[in-house]
């Protein structure tokens, strides 16, 4: 599984690697990942997941999209923002012990119940009738807004705002970016400078291209030369006959209101 | 497609200019310099990214302990290479269907 082949690294390392490079930036927020475990098997989800739960245990926020998650992966979370269609809130808080809390919300409104061999994140998606053939008359987001849960949610959102507690503001800058730009120029010419060494086929290729486009320099030399003659000739040419011409259509002029 | 409107406050403040530095965003795609190996990767990114008041050396040093963290020391100085070299997702559906 660690092995790294000659083609580079495999999915999992990349995806740990993409985890890494934010990561070393040391974010104060948090991390947002977008569908961590798309495209991946089942065993490296399960790896990718372990891990932002590592990195959770840590300390740090974790803020994470997820389609069709298995039930063990879906158990690694702590809490879930369920949205239906449109970006409106069905659901927003902890998943629990064997997601009880989830299912404990759903079957307090009429929902059936979860069995316990079925997966807790497609029974969700049944209830609220998001899975393909699945049909429900209840307005869950109604329900949720109606919810006690949901003014719970509020309150905490209510006590954080007033809260307002002024983080180190004053001494990180109000800037977007951290490096200056001189620092910026300096580190991506020196990668770029690094890539072109690693890529000598490039190189070649580039150098080719000049050999054989060498007489094509000459056939634009001669193509400027003559351009110049000409351009020449008229600009000498235009300053004599340029009052003659005045002079022609005064007299045009003066023979038409005659 | 639905319209969400409200404030985005971060610690009960507006986010401010700087808050794009305070957070991570991995995206769905794993985009890397193919050329680069691991470790310059996550130099590079620690190098711009962190304040810069912080010295090279305990950047480095931050690199070394995210590499061990995520357990990436046995391809840290690995070359990244290109993707999808091998079978994509798509193909083996397509395969798995015929």
């Amino acid at each position: 599984m660690q092995t790294t082949n000659k083609s580079g690294l495999n999915v999992e390392q990349r995806k740990r690697l993409s985890i890494g490079v934010e990561l070393v930036a040391k974010p104060e927020a948090l991390i947002f990942l977008d569908e961590p475990t798309s495209g991946l098997d089942s065993q490296t989800a399960w790896a990718i997941v372990s891990l932002l739960k590592k990195l959770a245990n840590h300390g740090l926020a974790i803020l994470c999209t997820i389609h069709q998650p298995s039930g063990i992966i879906f158990q690694q979370f702590d809490r879930l923002l369920l949205l239906a269609k449109g970006g409106r809130t069905v659901y927003f808080g902890d998943i629990g012990e064997n997601a009880t809390a989830l299912t404990g919300y759903f079957e307090r409104h009429d929902a059936f119940q979860c069995r316990p061999e079925e997966n807790p994140a497609e029974w969700m998606l049944h209830v609220i009738g998001a899975a393909p053939g699945a049909h429900t008359d209840r307005d869950w987001v109604e329900t949720w807004k109606a919810s006690s849960e949901f003014h719970g949610v509020q309150k905490e959102l209510d006590s954080l705002a007033q809260s307002r507690h002024v983080t180190s503001e004053a001494d990180t800058q109000d800037t977007s970016y951290a490096a200056s730009v001189s620092q910026q120029f300096l580190a991506c010419t020196q990668r770029v400078a690094q890539q072109y060494w690693r890529t000598p086929t490039y190189i070649y290729s580039k150098l080719s291209l000049c050999f054989i486009t060498v007489r094509q320099p000459l056939a634009l030399h001669k193509h400027l030369l003559t351009y110049l003659r000409v351009s020449s000739s008229a600009s000498l040419s235009k300053t004599p006959h340029y009052p003659s011409r005045v002079s022609r259509t005064n007299s045009s002029r003066s023979s038409c209101s005659s | 497609m639905g319209v969400i409107t409200g404030d985005i406050l971060v610690n009960g403040l507006p986010r401010g200019k700087s808050f794009q530095r305070t957070t991570g965003y991995v995206q769905q795609q794993d985009i890397h310099l193919e050329t680069s190996t691991v470790r310059e990767a996550l130099r590079f990114s620690a190098a711009l990214r962190q304040q810069s008041s912080v010295c090279m050396q305990d950047k480095i040093d931050y690199v070394e302990e995210v590499i061990s963290l995520l357990e990436m020391g046995p391809y840290a100085d690995a070359v990244i290479g290109v993707s999808g070299k091998g079978m994509s997702l798509c193909q083996s559906i397509a395969v798995a269907d015929d």
